[in-house]
């Protein structure tokens, strides 16, 4: 046992559980716990209760949402004629911040893994085909990692939505803007050859 | 390339201590059991990141003590020097690093320390498991180009992903159709880029091959025939491999892995494995136009082995500009002497060479040649 306080143990042990942590990282975030004041601790477990309770997902696409739908679904001045699939929401704030996606979004939360139990009941593509249908969306943009589970998830996609008149598109794969290809991996290098384009 | 010096701390039976190589054949001297191919073992793990004969690192951690760890230096041919280190504490932590950068993936060690290797099991390679041979053809393609590794790495990963879906079938009942499409698709893009670029290789690897067999042999004619089994060809290396690459690149081996995929459904469903792919390619060698892994002899099915690697090593320096290093464990044993002097006039002449052999009188040496004794995992350097 550390620190010779099993509440302090158990406290390390349930931090460890989260993504990213480790022993060490665990052992900091309890001792911080344990110097700071009383009222940014109760702060602190506070807002973890309010997160579980009022967070969800939103019904439409899956991101995280305090309302039935998500700030994205809501909003009026969005497009619906482009969905864009992803694999977390954290990738929405990515794509968010590129300024240049002014559609829709669809989380899976996960990719297609026969290893680890993930078939398409458990991805979140809720009526994908019904909403591509009613909503007049004229492209789907898949944008999971170009993995080999990523690239099977997003052949799923568009077999999922064959015989719409959709177009069903992936995002491209290359050069990094501002990167040199001095530096480059060949495997990059090599797709980006591939995927080359008229200038 | 080449390696200046190696350190061994804990290794096997060897003795803790720094030894500095020669750039160009080092041989190893000594009797059977006395420590020769544990040290020819640190050169090979140091390229590999792991060991090529046992895949367990505790088996090399010396017996009684707590771990080990084997550092390498040396340099590009270009000059540009790069330093290895591995060590291992059991039961599973593992620690590589290049240039005192540690490695999150093993895969970033590949072609460091380009090394090509041929010790008593490589005789196999002409007509043992299949697997040997794919294996083969595998490393030359992952040590010349980082894209290619990258595609056998994937092609695994899919192949994992299928064979799991096929497994779980005996739960939930089979596997349909339809949850095996996509994978389908995967496995068929993932195939036919590995058939592809294994062909472009034997294209290169062959006529190698061919030359230095007649170098080496007595004029026996060695041909090269690589087993598309997506495809259900057998293809001689030469033009007719290159007439199946041209038709490949424009869609007929996708068409044909396709069609066999579907002949092989219910087949796959039943056995709950991959069973088309080229994870079941196969090579096959004629000499004179009979069956070597048949025909063969052992003497025959060796010097063509020694071939088939030193092309490989011709390959590596080719493609990647920088002549790899090599590692023969005992190979003069079942030589006659004018093929081992052929096999020093190709190899020892042009590479770093580890040597190990068990008498002196093996060997001629010639200047800035390093012989070591080796006695009880010590040592000592000769000339």
């Amino acid at each position: 046992m550390i620190f010779g306080s099993p509440l302090l143990t158990r406290l390390v042990s349930l931090f460890k559980q989260m993504p990213g942590v480790g022993e060490k990282s665990a052992q900091r975030m309890a001792l911080y716990v344990l110097r700071s004041e009383r009222s940014a601790i109760e702060e602190l477990a506070r807002t973890l209760n309010d997160v579980k309770e009022h967070v969800g997902l939103c019904e439409v696409c899956a991101n995280v949402s305090e309302a039935p739908q998500c700030v994205i679904c809501s909003d009026a001045r969005r497009s619906d004629e482009t969905v864009c699939v992803v694999e977390q929401p954290q990738d929405i704030y990515m794509l968010e911040r590129t300024g240049a996606f002014r559609g829709r979004y669809l989380v899976l939360h996960g990719v297609l893994s026969p290893m680890d139990g993930v078939g398409p009941e458990e991805l979140r593509f809720g009526n994908l085909r019904q909403r591509i249908e009613q909503g007049g969306t004229r492209e789907v943009i898949v944008a999971t990692n170009p993995t080999v589970e990523g690239e099977a998830t997003a052949l799923y996609v568009s077999q999922l939505l064959q015989g719409l008149s959709v177009r069903v598109t992936r995002l491209a794969r290359g050069l990094p803007v501002g990167g040199s290809i001095e530096f480059l991996d060949e495997a990059t290098l090599g797709r980006a050859l591939e995927g080359r384009q008229d200038v | 390339m080449r390696l200046a010096s190696l350190r061994t701390v804990q290794w096997r039976t060897i003795e803790d201590r720094e030894i500095e190589f020669s750039p160009g054949v080092n041989v190893l001297v000594g009797g059977n059991g006395q420590g020769k191919t544990n040290l020819l073992e640190a050169v090979q793990y140091l390229a590999l990141g792991r060991s090529h004969r046992s895949a367990r690192d505790d088996e090399i951690v010396r017996f009684g003590s707590g771990y080990f760890f084997v550092r390498g230096d040396g340099e590009g041919d270009a000059g540009q020097a790069f330093s290895i280190e591995a060590g291992f504490t059991p039961p599973r932590s593992k620690r590589l690093k290049v240039d005192g950068r540690p490695l999150t993936r093993l895969t970033d060690l590949t072609g460091v320390l380009a090394c090509v290797s041929f010790g008593p099991e490589d005789t196999e390679l002409a007509r043992g498991a299949p697997q040997l041979r794919r294996r083969y053809v595998d490393y030359t393609l992952a040590e010349t180009s980082r894209a290619s590794l990258k595609a056998l790495t994937e092609y695994r990963r899919v192949l994992q992903q299928r064979g799991s879906l096929l497994r779980e079938s005996d739960n939930s009942g089979s596997a349909t159709s339809a949850d095996l499409q996509v994978w389908d698709d995967e496995l068929v893009r993932l195939g036919c880029d590995v058939v592809v670029r294994r062909a472009e290789a034997l294209l290169d690897l062959g006529p190698r091959a061919r030359t230095l067999h007649q170098a080496l042999g007595v004029g026996a004619d060695l041909r090269l025939f690589y087993v598309v089994q997506a495809a259900g060809q057998r293809l001689e290396v030469g033009p007719a491999l290159q007439g199946f690459l041209a038709r490949a690149r424009e869609g007929a081996l996708e068409e044909a892995f396709r069609a066999r995929l579907r002949q092989r459904r219910v087949a796959e469903q039943v056995r709950r494995a991959n069973l088309v792919g080229p994870h079941r390619d196969d090579l096959e060698f004629e000499l004179d136009g009979r069956d070597l892994r048949r025909y063969g002899s052992q003497g025959q099915c060796r010097v063509a082995a020694v071939a088939l690697k030193m092309a490989q090593a011709e390959c590596i320096r080719e493609r990647r500009q920088d002549r790899p290093v090599v590692v023969l464990d005992d190979v003069f044993a079942e030589l006659d002497e004018r093929r081992a002097a052929g096999l020093w006039e190709i190899v020892c002449k042009h590479h770093q060479t580890f040597l190990a052999v068990p008498r002196r009188s093996d060997v001629e040496f010639g200047e800035g040649d390093a012989i070591f004794r080796v006695e009880s995992g010590v040592l000592t350097r000769e000339k």
